[in-house]
């Protein structure tokens, strides 16, 4: 931590070599958050540069009272948040915010030839919940990224998304059920 | 139906106390609350699968970043031309002040024109004063050892 304080330091008075080393050490983390919301490689990406030229530009108000990481994780959010606003994203699938979008007879729900009765290996699992996270909207998506990898609260990912709690509740709420939904199968095998 | 869905998160995140915990599961049905019960498991497949998104070509995704941020001024660089910007337009101001309460006055004195005047006397002196916009000229004169009535000022 105090490696990073110095190279922040250095990177404020324009040392371009002391941020190459703060970006080396946050560029994954980056990219898998702002991957797992958009679920495009070349946006993430784009965003990902994004995120760091901005960081760049106002490294001077970053006043260090919460982590780094934090804050370049809250200038990623926010990039990928504007990106679905300015693009209106269309779910890829027909998720709204009323109670038919949770459908166990779903297309997408895995057949029992993708899941199959033996043990599923945690590729399996992960590879199940990756088609499942990438059916979401983005919006739903989003609210479900923040709240359980991000672990922010309710009044953090409300902010983030410029939405409101009630929103973020239902965009929760149903992101959950239609994820149960889906994973149902693989849930016996955890 | 919002409540709901709000009490549904909160039980979710174990955040319900245990009597709205109880109240809450009596309403549920067998096959939610399994299902909710399996969350944690997904919540932490969720993480293990967030942890297991690599970054294609990282040293790439660097030398853009560092190829963007040396072609725009560094933060440092960025902040003292403004800061001196500001600075030299405060001195300006601050000069232009002073400089035109120092000059004003002068600038009112040599509005003043003045006259000399010759006299047929060696002992008296004449001068005369006029500044432009006032109405009258003032004529100065020493040395003389009377005035004549009819040029006295009344």
């Amino acid at each position: 931590m105090d490696h990073e304080r110095e190279l922040l330091k250095r990177a404020r008075s324009g040392d371009t070599e002391a941020f190459d080393e703060i970006v080396t050490s946050h560029r994954t983390r980056v990219y898998a958050l702002v991957f797992q919301i958009l679920r495009n490689e070349d946006d993430a990406l784009d965003l990902t540069q994004d995120t760091f030229i901005r960081a760049w530009r106002s490294l001077d108000k970053f006043d260090g009272r919460h982590p780094l990481a934090t804050w370049l994780h809250r200038i990623a959010t926010n990039a990928a948040i504007d990106l679905i606003r300015r693009r209106q994203a269309r779910p890829q699938c027909e998720l709204t915010d009323g109670p038919m979008a949770v459908d166990p007879a779903s297309r997408t729900t895995p057949s029992s030839t993708e899941v199959p009765g033996a043990a599923l290996d945690r590729r399996d699992l992960r590879a199940i919940l990756d088609r499942a996270l990438a059916s979401l909207s983005p919006e739903h998506r989003a609210v479900v990224v923040l709240r359980e990898v991000e672990e922010l609260s309710y009044e953090e990912i409300a902010e983030r998304t410029k939405a409101s709690m009630g929103t973020v509740m239902s965009r929760l709420f149903y992101a959950r059920k239609y994820l149960q939904t889906l994973l149902k199968d693989a849930h016996e095998e955890f | 139906m919002k409540n709901f869905e709000s009490t549904f998160n909160r039980w979710v995140d174990g955040d319900l106390d245990e009597a709205e915990r109880r109240e809450f599961e009596a309403g549920l049905d067998a096959e939610t609350r399994l299902a909710a019960k399996a969350w944690p498991a997904t919540r932490a497949l969720l993480k293990e699968t967030a942890r297991t998104i690599s970054l294609p070509h990282p040293d790439f995704l660097n030398e853009q970043i560092r190829r963007e941020i040396e072609r725009k001024p560094a933060p440092a660089a960025a902040w003292f031309p403004l800061r001196r910007l500001l600075l030299a337009g405060a001195c300006c101001v601050a000069a232009a002040v002073v400089l035109t309460a120092f000059f004003l006055p002068l600038q009112n004195h040599a509005e003043t024109v003045v006259f000399m005047a010759e006299t047929s006397s060696p002992d008296t002196s004449a001068s005369a004063f006029q500044t432009p916009g006032a109405r009258g000229a003032v004529i100065w004169l020493e040395g003389m050892p009377y005035i004549p009535g009819e040029e006295r000022v009344q």
